[in-house]
């Protein structure tokens, strides 16, 4: 009898070989909203782990050298100042990698919330929601500097790793979905952690609004930039800050969502690149372009430039985030995006629909924060150039604005094409790199690598 | 009268040494006279016989079908219920007529083990009457009916005797064991003989294994079977074993055996026992995972190698399986043993260094190689330092002599109902490193083994427990030997001299370590003959390792030039597998033959968690002793499960023991795989032919035992370490995300993740000559390993840059294995039988689509072995300009050089025995290349360079260095590092072919030398045995290897010992 007790023991064992629990695996992660939440705080820390990544400073330095706004000290040409780079740029790939990774988290955590049954409904909409935003702002980033890429929301990887590169419009496709659907689910209010009262750092339906009306002024879609601008502007949320050394602070009224750095002195990876304190002279300094074009009398000028002076040179440098190694903790975060730039959306979003007087008005409010009178423009063409030049004072060193700007606009080649030799047309589209065209034979190529 | 129709054929088995009655012999027919069998006896084992004419008549005709039958047992059967009976001597056998007529009469008889001891409790039958047993004086009282009645004694742990009742009173000698060919072996779920093995099972038997002076059975066996390559990873106390059997399969995954203790199989962990042994001294793979077992305990040890043994383990029996016996007792009165043993362990064979004048000679030359001035600042070592001084930091760090001690006490008895076992050990050995460094075993074994009154159930239970101590400093303090020979005398205080610092060799065995492992076995077989020949069978096995491993690092460990801190790493481990099983045997006549089936299920579980308590900053020696201070404390942590289940069965066909067919399956899945991958089949065949039974052989004396055997097969090997569910690591950020930790998806989920599958083909013939006295075996097998687990790489996009998947690489294991054993003298007192073995593997990569697409790229070449060596093609030294030359490079990719694989290993054991003495000695041998030691001192010391610490001298070989134009060097021109262009040959070097070297070597490898005290003597002192004996180990080795010994090959590791133990064993 023992035996066969031990013999059906056996059998009913048999049937049931149960998952392996030595890490948690996907089904243990996605049990409870805790540990679904753990999931969303491993998505921001692997967007914030690394510095120098598309998400984490990357775009406002490379971008920044790509365009006519930064440049670096040392004596060697920097390939991303000359516009030189080649598929085998390590800087590049991992920049391309990177981001995959998290788009990678980004679809793990929809993947678990959709396969769910132990997450509350609430905090699964919340989780999706923040998981899209992350997603759609990594593919907004890849699409402007790689082109094209293969639109991944999946995460089996014999489907994922083989995918061919989507059109420009797919991707887009795929961001205003995300957005959407983020603004739908999010609440419009700022989800925050006990000890962190207030905090941006989690982006909110507005938040999704006001990234999708940058989409949407990207797309040329100008009366929808403009409802979304509008929704976020007048929400009475945010503010500009009256003072510019607290725009980027970790308190800023002004922050529509803001990364908390994770490094061990909580520093912004923008400080830590344009921080002159850790040497004799910062390694990257701001063009004569950009010094030249900034108006007299702009305090953006004094509070948002700091300068180093070795031997005879003089190198001026983005002083937005003020905070380093050596500075107390934890009062600045990684601005994602803000008012201002949200102003200068609807500014040139009307002024494309032809509302003149509402696109002076916002220019103006930007204008005015940085001590500068009223724009003198007051048609169409002369309005959307002040714009540009605008966005290039206020959003200087930020995300690479200047450099999405000059290419969204057609005026790459007209303007970078006159001040960098060695210019060709091909050179506004990072190349995709030479590993994953091995990797993915169905990959092709940008032109002109 | 018609003419018998005789099919006849007899073989003799091995034990022709002993008198010719006790040959064994198969003898078949149909309708023989007593003459035609005594004829076949005759032909046979040579014993002569006499019958008179009237009784040959009276005999009647007998159908005889006996196999492996000794002489008497084969008259016995044909007399049976005649009167007739015989007188065997010597050599010739006495047919005679019993005047008297059948009649009841009693036996009586005593029975005795050999030592004289009586045997109560054996039972004792005759056929129609019930069965007696024997008294606790082994005395025994049946009935017989005549004279020539059976008499069938049989208690366990003996073999079955039969005696005859034509006298009234027997003396009956119990023999504690089978013989050679006969000798039960474990197979996979059973047991199975030599003779009638289909699989490929090689078995080494207590009494070898304790030949051995070592402390893992791993170390037992090596040189020893054939087919199983073993190799000492390092000499230190404890530390892990290399075990392959039939060469690496697997490229990526892990390739040690499956082992398996009385059927519970051990915690899988690619034999590692602990977390941070790799931290200690004991080198990467730490401690090793058998080490929880006294080879004490072992009763013998057999190695399933093709897939016809292996198969029924299924997705786990890919690499070959290690089947542990444990000890059993034998029945009797309580019966005490006792031992007690010393030795000591020496390291073997460290090669010369040089000398301070060779030393600072070549730091001076390479400086002015260099273009530079020798002076204080190029050489401080040769100006600070007393340049008359030489040290000998060799003999400092590893030249100690340690003591070895055993002990062990057991007793055993028992009836035939009841038998135990109990039986404690205790080992100690130290690391011979300066300072204390004991490792300390104690273990305790129980059994007992119970049996129903009516012989059907039958249970069975054993208890194991074991503790090791392990102390060990940090690192193998064998990398002090190349501290510069000047350097001042070392104090422990101080870390620099006169203004030059250097490694304070005392101070740093301050950062210790030290492991306790507990481990625990316990394991109830329980088994019940409902019908005849059906037995079912349950088992229920636990094994768990328990580890506690404390490393400190102290400041006074450290240079106070550096302004450390204390550190303490504490982990906790605990793994553990259950394993339960059910099975049913049944046996059955079947037509002319016997027909077996077994089928079972099993389940195992296993699971093992580890925690690791890391604190840093201890700003004080004495805060950190007390866990006090202010540390900065990181605690990880890892729990592991692992569940598998399976069916499996195997049907055996065993027609005359002259063909026997089997063929058996598994159906098995793993908790390491995918849903839709998890189960699967494996299965294997096999065949044997005893063509020596056939007729056609009868005549051909020569030849007395001849088997041919094939098999056929898969198994798996689900040793991997990649997982197939997309799994989350806690992310350990410097600072959390507004303060909080997160989870991270680490990996790609891979449903399609799947066992690498193994197909083992084997073919063997075994012979036998001259009644066994040449006995000759040979395997060749093939092994193809497919659908291989390894790491390739990935578009970004994946969000992975690569992934374990399975690949269509394969890989070739095949070879030849062959055994040699020869009775040479068996002769009055004396007897000396030799065994040779030897195996000669080679691996290959047959073919590997995709391989520039994984991390194996570069590595691995297919058409090659795994093991190849690739890198710039080394092309010697110049004799102009003094470097090392490579081929020239772009002609595409790196070159390839040889392998690291042996070409042939094994051993060749002689043992003698002359009276009361025994002698065995094993020598092992080894042709194989290995890895250059050179290289690996270049790569940590650069002889010339001004050492770090002033860690730079260099072995004697270095004094072969390029000097001067034209000179013929070994090794090239030295420098101190300025000389870009020597640096960078120097680093080429380290990567290229000249990686692998020669590293045959041959090794006395065991002698043990045992003499069994007088009895009469012990009487005197109340002891029934006793035995005094000398094993020496590694005693002697020859090779050509330079720097260090050719097994552990690295100089930067303690080489293996030798060992000298004596030792006294007695029973009471």
């Amino acid at each position: 009898m023992v035996v066969l007790a031990l013999l059906l023991a056996g059998c009913r064992k048999l049937i049931q070989v149960p998952s392996q629990q030595d890490e948690p695996g996907t089904a243990t992660v996605f049990s409870s909203d805790a540990d679904a939440e753990n999931a969303l705080t491993g998505m921001y820390i692997g967007v914030m782990n690394s510095p120098r990544t598309l998400l984490n400073g990357g775009m406002s330095l490379y971008a920044g050298l790509s365009a006519d706004e930064l440049a670096n000290t040392g004596p060697n040409p920097d390939p991303f100042r000359t516009n030189e780079l080649t598929s085998g740029n390590i800087i590049c790939s991992t920049l391309y990698s990177t981001a995959y990774n998290v788009i990678y988290m980004a679809n793990s955590l929809i993947a678990g919330l959709d396969a769910s049954n132990g997450v509350s409904p609430a905090v699964k909409a919340e989780l999706r929601g923040e998981a899209e935003v992350v997603r759609a702002v990594e593919y907004f980033y890849l699409v402007n500097m790689y082109g094209g890429v293969p639109v991944v929301t999946g995460i089996d990887f014999s489907v994922t790793s083989k995918l061919a590169r989507d059109p420009i419009e797919a991707v887009y496709a795929q961001i205003e979905a995300d957005l959407a659907d983020a603004q739908q689910v999010l609440p419009a209010g700022y989800l925050s952690t006990p000890g962190y009262p207030g905090a941006r750092t989690r982006p909110n339906r507005l938040a999704a609004t006001a990234l999708l009306a940058r989409v949407w002024l990207y797309r040329g879609q100008w009366a929808m930039a403009e409802l979304e601008a509008d929704t976020v502007i007048g929400c009475g949320l945010y503010q500009l800050e009256p003072g510019l050394d607290s725009v980027f602070r970790a308190d800023s009224r002004e922050a529509i969502w803001q990364l908390q750095p994770v490094n061990a002195t909580l520093t912004t990876a923008e400080a830590t690149a344009f921080d002159t304190k850790l040497g004799p002279r910062p390694g990257y300094q701001l063009t004569s372009w950009w010094l030249g074009a900034v108006e007299a009398g702009d305090q953006r000028r004094v509070h948002w430039v700091d300068s180093a002076r070795l031997g005879p040179a003089i190198y001026y440098y983005p002083y937005k985030y003020k905070l380093t190694a050596l500075s107390p903790v934890d009062t600045e975060y990684n601005m994602v995006i803000r008012l201002a730039e949200v102003y200068l959306i609807r500014a040139e979003a009307r002024a494309m629909q032809g509302d003149i007087g509402g696109a002076q008005a916002d220019l103006d409010t930007v204008r005015g924060r940085a001590g500068l009178g009223a724009t003198g423009a007051n048609d169409i063409p002369g309005l959307l150039a002040a714009i540009l030049h605008e966005r290039q004072v206020e959003l200087v060193a930020e995300w690479g604005h200047r450099w999405l700007d000059l290419k969204r606009l057609g005026m790459a080649g007209a303007v970078l094409g006159n001040e960098k030799p060695g210019w060709v047309g091909t050179d506004t589209l990072y190349p995709i790199p030479a590993g994953d065209l091995t990797a993915n034979p169905k990959l092709v190529q940008n032109p002109g690598y | 009268m018609t003419a018998p129709r005789l099919l006849i054929i007899s073989w003799v088995a091995l034990s022709s040494w002993l008198c010719a009655s006790a040959q064994k012999l198969s003898i078949e027919g149909k309708g023989m006279t007593i003459k035609a069998v005594l004829d076949e006896i005759q032909q046979k084992t040579g014993i002569t016989y006499w019958i008179a004419a009237d009784i040959s008549k009276e005999a009647p005709l007998v159908d005889p079908d006996l196999h492996h039958a000794d002489v008497r047992e084969v008259l016995d059967s044909c007399l049976a219920g005649t009167r007739l009976y015989y007188v065997l001597e010597k050599h010739n056998i006495t047919i005679k007529r019993n005047p008297g007529v059948g009649i009841y009469t009693p036996v009586t008889g005593s029975i005795t083990d050999t030592s004289g001891e009586p045997i109560p409790d054996v039972m004792i039958s005759v056929p129609g009457a019930a069965a007696r047993l024997s008294s606790a004086t082994g005395r025994f009282e049946v009935p017989a009916k005549g004279f020539l009645t059976p008499v069938t004694i049989s208690g366990p742990g003996y073999s079955k005797t039969v005696v005859l009742s034509n006298k009234r009173f027997q003396f009956v000698v119990l023999q504690p064991e089978a013989e050679e060919l006969d000798k039960v072996q474990v197979q996979a779920y059973g047991l199975t003989t030599q003779r009638l093995a289909t699989g490929s099972i090689a078995e080494v038997p207590a009494e070898v294994l304790e030949n051995s002076p070592v402390d893992n059975v791993l170390g037992a066996l090596e040189g020893r079977v054939p087919g199983l390559l073993i190799q000492q990873r390092n000499g230190v106390p404890g530390s892990s074993w290399l075990a392959l059997v039939r060469g690496t399969r697997s490229i990526e995954e892990g390739n040690r055996m499956l082992e398996v203790i009385d059927g519970v199989p051990l915690v899988d962990n690619d034999g590692y026992m602990t977390v941070i042994g790799s931290g200690s001294a004991q080198g990467a793979y730490g401690a090793d995972v058998l080490n929880g077992i006294a080879p004490a305990d072992i009763e013998s040890v057999e190695v399933l190698k093709d897939a016809n043994a292996t198969a029924i383990y299924g997705s786990r029996g890919a690499n070959g399986v290690l089947l542990i016996t444990l000890k059993k007792g034998k029945a009797g009165k309580p019966r005490w043993n006792a031992g007690v043993s010393a030795g000591i362990d020496q390291v073997i064979r460290p090669g010369k260094l040089l000398n301070t004048s060779q030393y600072l000679a070549m730091r001076r030359e390479a400086i002015e190689n260099d273009g530079m001035k020798v002076d204080s600042l190029n050489l401080p070592e040769g100006y600070v330092w007393d340049t008359t001084r030489s040290q000998d930091f060799q003999k400092y760090a590893m030249g100690r002599m340690r003591w070895l001690q055993d002990a062990n006490a057991g007793l055993q008895g028992g009836n035939s109902n009841t038998v135990y076992y109990l039986s404690g050990t205790y080992h100690r050995e130290a690391a011979v490193f300066p300072g204390v460094t004991p490792d300390d075993r104690i273990s305790i074994f129980g059994r007992i083994h119970e049996r129903s009154r009516n012989q059907r159930l039958q249970l069975d239970l054993s208890i194991m427990e074991h503790w090791e101590s392990n102390r060990l400093p940090q690192i193998d303090y064998s990398v002090y030997q190349y501290l510069a020979p000047d350097a001042p005398v070392v104090d422990g205080q101080r870390w620099s001299y006169n203004g030059l610092s250097y490694l304070n060799i005392p101070a740093t065995g301050n950062n210790s370590y030290r492991s306790s492992v507990q481990n625990s076995y316990g394991h109830l077989d329980a088994s019940y003959e409902l019908l005849p020949g059906l037995v079912l069978k349950s088992s229920l096995g636990y094994y768990r390792i328990g580890s506690v491993e404390r490393s400190l690092t102290p400041i006074s460990g450290q240079d106070p030039a550096l302004d450390p801190t204390g550190m303490t790493i504490t982990t906790n481990n605990s793994e553990h597998s259950e394993v339960i099983e059910g099975m049913a045997d049944y046996k059955r006549k079947l037509g002319r033959g016997q027909f077996q089936v077994l089928a079972g299920v099993n389940w195992q579980e296993q699971q093992s968690v580890y925690s690791m308590q890391n604190a840093t900053g201890y700003t004080s020696d004495l805060l950190m002793a007390s866990g006090g201070g202010n540390p900065a404390i990181t605690v990880t942590g890892n729990s592991l499960a692992y569940r598998y289940a399976a069916v499996f069965g195997r049907v055996n066909y065993n027609w005359k023991d002259r063909y026997i067919a089997e063929v058996s399956g598994r159906r098995d899945g793993s908790s390491r795989f995918g849903p839709g991958d998890q189960w699967g089949n494996f299965w294997a065949t096999s065949g044997l032919w005893i063509f020596s039974e056939e007729p056609w052989t009868r005549n051909g004396s020569v030849l007395s035992h001849g088997k041919l055997r094939a098999s056929l097969g898969t198994t798996g090997n689900d040793q991997i370490a990649a997982n197939y569910m997309q799994v989350y690591s806690p992310t350990n950020a410097p600072q959390g995300y507004q303060g909080r930790q997160g989870l991270i998806p680490t990996s790609l989920p891979n449903n399609d993740l799947h066992w690498e599958y193994n197909y083992n083909f084997e073919v063997a013939m075994d012979l036998g000559f001259l009644h066994d006295k040449i006995m000759l075996a040979v395997a060749a097998y093939r092994d193809w390993t497919a659908n291989q687990l390894v790491s390739s790489a990935l578009a970004s996009q994946a969000g992975q840059l690569s992934v374990y998947r399975n690949m269509p690489a394969d890989v070739i294991n095949r070879g030849v294995e062959l055994t040699l054993r020869t009775v040479n003298l068996s002769r009055g007192d004396w007897k000396w039988v030799s065994t040779l073995m030897v195996t000669a593997p080679v691996n290959r990569l047959k073919s590997f689509p995709g391989l520039s697409t994984t991390q194996e790229a570069g590595k691995l070449v297919v058409g090659k072995s795994l093991s190849v060596v690739t890198g710039p093609g080394y092309r010697g030294v110049s004799v102009d300009s003094g470097l090392f030359q490579f081929r020239d490079a772009g002609h595409g990719g790196p070159d390839v050089g040889g392998n690291l694989d042996p070409r042939y290993y094994g051993g060749l054991d002689q043992v003698i025995t002359y009276k009361h003495w025994t002698l065995d000695v094993l020598i092992e041998f080894r042709r194989q290349n290995g890895q250059n030691p050179d290289i690996i001192i270049y790569q940590k010391y650069a002889p010339g360079f001004a050492g770090n610490y002033m860690e730079g001298n260099a072995p004697v070989e270095w004094l072969n260095r390029w000097r001067k134009q034209g000179d013929h060097a070994m090794l090239q021109k030295v420098t101190e590092g300025a000389d870009t262009i020597a640096s960078q040959r120097m680093q080429e070097y380290i990567s290229s072919t000249a990686k692998s070297i020669d590293a045959s070597f041959v090794r006395l490898k065991v002698v043990a030398l045992s003499y069994q005290l007088n009895k009469n003597w012990l009487k005197r002192v109340a002891l029934k045995g006793g035995t005094l004996w000398l094993k020496g180990g590694n005693l002697f080795t020859y090779t050509k290897f330079p720097v260090t010994d050719p097994e552990t090959q690295d100089p930067t590791m303690l080489p293996p010992m030798k060992t000298l133990v004596i030792g006294l064993q007695v029973n009471f």
